[in-house]
């Protein structure tokens, strides 16, 4: 796993290598240009990768694994943990669409389920009281704009900005 | 017990204004009875920059000014990022009800000229008018070895290439100045923290600034940094400052200085615009403004321009700065 | 002088400001304990009550939210591994750790002791040598500021033994991804692909939530299978908050000093700040510490030298505020502004002519630093209740908190997908073996390091001999060195002396 990792990494620093050195212009008798520090920092990296992948290889002929290592992949599709990256995930491109109240507001009872509370209907009394809570605290006092969203959700975010008394 | 009472209400509370927020929404649209516009709710006007510099102090006292001539709340949000283009974008992809109002400076267009983002600002955005405009002002160190505008060119004659200048950004109306006024002989340098710029010309570490008069104030008092030229059309009225050329004077055309004004995007009413044109009008003239802009050395040009003088100034900026620094 | 230290007692003991300066202590704290507002947030939050008040008062006033905040995020760092200002992101190493073990109520003690003993040397420096150190300040041009960024880097190599190269790895990357966006001196778009959420760059903010706070509840998620869920509560919710005794404070004095030292230095250099000077200690710390290997499991000594240094900090921004009108970071450059509405100019001149300005500002740091403790150590113990809570609750709340404070910083939801993206990499990253202590130590003093080595080829016209012959460059850049090769010639001199 850390092979291929690695691997992908060098790969990308490469075409990273090449890619700066086409955006900036180049360097002046006074000035190092835009590429110059990037640049250091690539080759370092793809030389260290390129040992660390030596490293690994040696390492893994010693205890004769697979390429993969332990990892199962098909069981870490299946797992909570994937499921938890995925919600995370979702939560974060959802916020700018449906605005912060529904986004999560919708979270904390889908985390929630996925850590294993099954009381459905106190779960989402406490998910709606702490997204009560936390938006009042952030866009009351603290006056923090929280997103919108956009549509309807904006409109529904742009009532309640009226509700709050401050 | 009794916190769960109350995150019950609470959530069942939520639950019913919010279907009832759903219900209304729809007709609380604008209202443009007999062309006459009326301000239902707040208004908010976006910063592109970070909270606590020039351009949100300002946009702060205009807004707490402005307030008091709409009669509703005006909030200022600040989205920061990418030179000011990431606030501009946003501005821009709100919906224009007439609510949303943009703060912005040339500096933003100017990175779209520069060709550092592909984001049409000139093309997204209208001026409606202008608060403040600002100026700038070249200032080096106290042991330096010229005093007024006439020595430093002599002094760079004599030294080619030894002159470095530094600025806030490399494509910004500093740097403009810079090269308006010098040519190709002092070098610009970008700094990041405008704290480290100022500690560099007292230390002695470059040469020349060019910055804004407000920020280096307590310095030129102290002592600590002279002026060398300001770019401006008239001497400034500034303590410390009265005795200093002007661009005009020595025939130099770098008269660059950032204007902070409003902006509206595209398909905002013309009831609104109109009427937060007049309210404004009537903020920047307040005492409370104009007192501000008096403390912070803002007085020096005149700021106000309604929305006809600003697009022709906001035009004239763009021209000049694409034959500056177009590609 | 000693006028100063009497002047500055004599303003902040009288009842209306001592109330006020309290005031400001326990508004500083709570908003630097919450996510996503920042020091200098807390500042501008505190603005409007200030505008009411007489300037030398209002001063005192934001100079104690400033300096309470700093500590207040020292907190949430320690109980959620949220840190609540980034200053305080080396805190949560050891802090987190040992909040675990049922000891959150001793690192958050430690935590606070250091933070005042950490404002309050800083503020008896500025108070006394404020003219001499604004002097060494000013000697610090962009070439000895690239020689301070480099030697917090040059840590990198003995960051975690057990496998430099990858805590090599991981440190670089933190270092690329510091270059994304605008590049610093000529503003040209780098490793954008177009997108205008990256020409803004990478910010660290949204990286060190995602990587400390989100992989920790992930992490969460997997253990949750293998225990049980009221035993998980059970272990976390036992924090008493045992007080370290003074003989355990003691013994950590040394570091708490070296600390304090180094914070208030890091604080005076324009273009540094508290966040450097936390990780710069944190680095020094495991560089110089007896026990290195230990640092990161949840040991006092890391919990101490984070938190002294960024307190320290504080104090030492307000030393160039004051002795050259420049402030030493966006926290000063508000109050700045503050105080010229009120008709004030902070700068050396009013300090020559008002003097009570400096008292002010000096006898605020010393009641807050003192009122602090007992305010951070009340409020702690109200977001420690938080712990008790059932996991269930507790873990996705932590997420929605990382992603407001992600999202505060530019009010841009782009930074909520950064964090999460940060967190879910970040979980895979950590689990191959890579540092993310050594990434984020990258992205923190990457952007320094470069423009301020590029700042200097420009000034010097593009000699290198001339940037590092220059006497602070060289000295520095020699201990880098040293460092780098320290742990690779090691062995060798171990086995010499076998020999």
């Amino acid at each position: 796993m850390d092979i291929i990792f690695s691997l992908i990494l060098a790969i990308f620093c490469v075409y990273c290598f090449f890619l700066v050195g086409a955006e900036s212009p180049a360097s002046t008798p006074t000035e190092l240009g835009a590429a110059f520090w990037p640049r250091i920092i690539l080759v370092l990296m793809i030389i260290l990768l390129v040992v660390n992948i030596v490293n690994s290889l040696k390492a893994q002929k010693e205890n004769k694994s697979s390429l993969l290592g332990e990892m199962n992949l098909g069981g870490f599709f299946k797992s909570k943990l994937f499921v938890g990256m995925i919600l995370v995930a979702v939560m974060a491109l959802f916020m700018s669409v449906i605005g912060f109240m529904p986004d999560c507001l919708l979270f904390l009872i889908a985390y929630g389920f996925l850590l294993g509370e099954r009381r459905i209907p106190l779960l989402v009394i406490r998910s709606l009281a702490i997204t009560a809570v936390l938006y009042v605290i952030f866009q009351g006092a603290l006056d923090i704009m929280l997103a919108r969203g956009v549509g309807p959700f904006r409109e529904f975010a742009l009532f309640f900005e009226m509700l709050l008394p401050f | 017990m009794k916190k769960k009472l109350l995150a019950l209400t609470m959530a069942a509370a939520m639950a019913v204004t919010a279907l009832a927020g759903c219900g209304n929404s729809g007709s609380s649209g604008g209202s443009a009875d007999n062309g006459e516009w009326k301000w239902e709710r707040k208004v908010e006007i976006i910063c592109p920059w970070g909270t606590g510099g020039g351009a949100d102090t300002t946009v702060r006292t205009f807004a707490t000014a402005l307030e008091k001539e709409l009669g509703v709340s005006v909030v200022v949000n600040n989205k920061s990022g990418a030179g000011g283009v990431t606030g501009v974008e946003f501005a821009c992809s709100q919906p224009a009800d007439g609510y949303t109002y943009l703060m912005c400076t040339p500096s933003p267009m100017l990175a779209q000229i520069s060709g550092a983002t592909d984001y049409d600002v000139y093309g997204k955005i209208n001026p409606l008018c202008q608060m403040v405009h600002d100026c700038n002002i070249f200032v080096t160190g106290a042991s330096s070895p010229y005093n007024n505008y006439q020595e430093l060119t002599d002094y760079i004659a004599a030294n080619p290439g030894k002159v470095k200048c530094g600025v806030m950004t490399i494509t910004g109306l500093d740097a403009a100045c810079v090269e308006a006024g010098f040519g190709g002989t002092v070098e610009p340098v970008a700094y990041t923290e405008g704290s480290q710029l100022n500690a560099d010309v007292i230390g002695g570490h470059v040469d020349l600034a060019c910055v804004g008069p407000a920020e280096v104030s307590a310095m030129i008092a102290s002592g600590d940094m002279k002026v060398i030229l300001s770019c401006t059309e008239e001497r400034l009225s500034l303590a410390g400052m009265e005795n200093v050329e002007c661009a005009k004077e020595v025939g130099l055309d770098c008269f660059f200085g950032p204007s902070r004004g409003i902006f509206y995007t595209e398909g905002t009413p013309e009831a609104a615009i109109k009427a937060f044109e007049a309210a404004a009008e009537k903020a920047i003239a307040s005492d409370d403004f104009q007192n501000w802009a008096k403390q912070e050395g803002l007085d020096q040009r005149q700021g106000w321009m309604n929305m006809a003088d600003f697009k022709a100034a906001w035009d004239a900026d763009y021209k000049d700065l694409t034959e500056l620094f177009g590609k | 002088m000693f006028s100063t230290l009497f002047t500055g007692l004599k303003i902040v003991f009288t009842p209306s400001t001592f109330l006020l300066i309290t005031a400001g202590t326990i508004l500083g704290v709570i908003f630097g304990a919450m996510p996503g507002v920042s020091a200098s947030m807390a500042v501008a939050l505190a603005l409007p009550f200030a505008y009411a008040m007489n300037p030398v008062i209002a001063i005192a006033f934001l100079v104690a939210v400033y300096c309470a905040s700093i500590t207040g995020g020292g907190i949430t760092a320690i109980l959620f591994r949220i840190p609540g200002t980034p200053s305080s992101a080396p805190t949560t190493f050891d802090g987190y750790p040992m909040a675990q073990r049922g000891e959150a109520g001793k690192a958050l003690g430690f935590s606070l002791v250091a933070s005042a003993v950490g404002g309050l040397i800083a503020a008896f420096a500025m108070a006394l040598i404020s003219p001499q150190l604004s002097a060494v300040a000013l000697k610090f041009g962009p070439s000895e500021l690239f020689a301070v960024s480099f030697l917090g880097l040059s840590v990198l190599s003995c960051l975690d033994s057990g496998n430099i190269v990858k805590t090599l790895i991981s440190g670089l990357l933190g270092l690329l991804l510091a270059c994304v966006g605008m590049d610093p001196m000529l503003g040209i778009a780098r490793f954008t692909w177009g997108n205008s959420t990256l020409l803004s760059g990478i910010e660290m903010i949204p990286v060190m939530i995602g990587l400390f706070a989100v992989t920790e509840v992930l992490k969460q998620t997997v253990k949750q299978k293998k225990i049980d869920g009221a035993e998980e509560s059970e272990s976390n919710g036992k924090m008493k908050t045992v007080l370290p005794s003074f003989v355990e404070l003691w013994e950590t004095k040394i570091t708490m000093l070296r600390a304090s030292i180094l914070g208030t230095v890091v604080g005076i250099l324009p273009g540094a700040g508290a966040t450097i000077a936390s990780f710069l200690s944190y680095a020094i710390e495991k560089k110089v510490s007896k026990h290195p290997e230990k640092l990161g499991t949840g040991i006092p000594d890391g919990i101490v030298a984070s938190e002294a240094a960024n307190n320290a900090a504080t104090g030492g921004s307000m030393v160039p505020l004051l002795s050259l009108g420049i402030p030493g970071g966006n926290a000063a450059a508000i109050m700045m502004t503050a105080l010229v509405i009120k008709g004030v100019q902070i700068g050396p001149m009013l300090i020559k002519t008002q003097p009570e300005y400096l008292a002010s500002v000096f006898g605020s740091m010393l009641l807050t630093n003192i009122v602090m403790v007992i305010v951070a150590m009340g409020v702690a113990k109200v977001f420690a209740k938080i712990l008790a809570v059932p996991y269930s609750v507790l873990g996705p709340v932590i997420v929605m908190l990382a992603a407001i404070g992600a999202y505060a910083l530019n009010n841009n939801t782009g930074d909520v997908v950064l964090m999460a993206g940060a967190g879910i990499i970040g979980y895979m990253f950590v689990k191959l073996g890579y540092n993310s202590a050594a990434l984020v130590l990258g992205l923190v003093l990457g952007q320094m390091c470069e423009s301020n080595f590029r700042r200097a080829y420009t000034l010097t016209n593009g000699s290198l001999v001339q940037i590092f012959t220059k006497p602070i460059t060289a000295v520095i850049m020699t201990a880098c060195v040293i460092m780098l090769l320290y742990p690779f010639v090691k062995p060798f001199i171990a086995k010499k002396k076998e020999a």
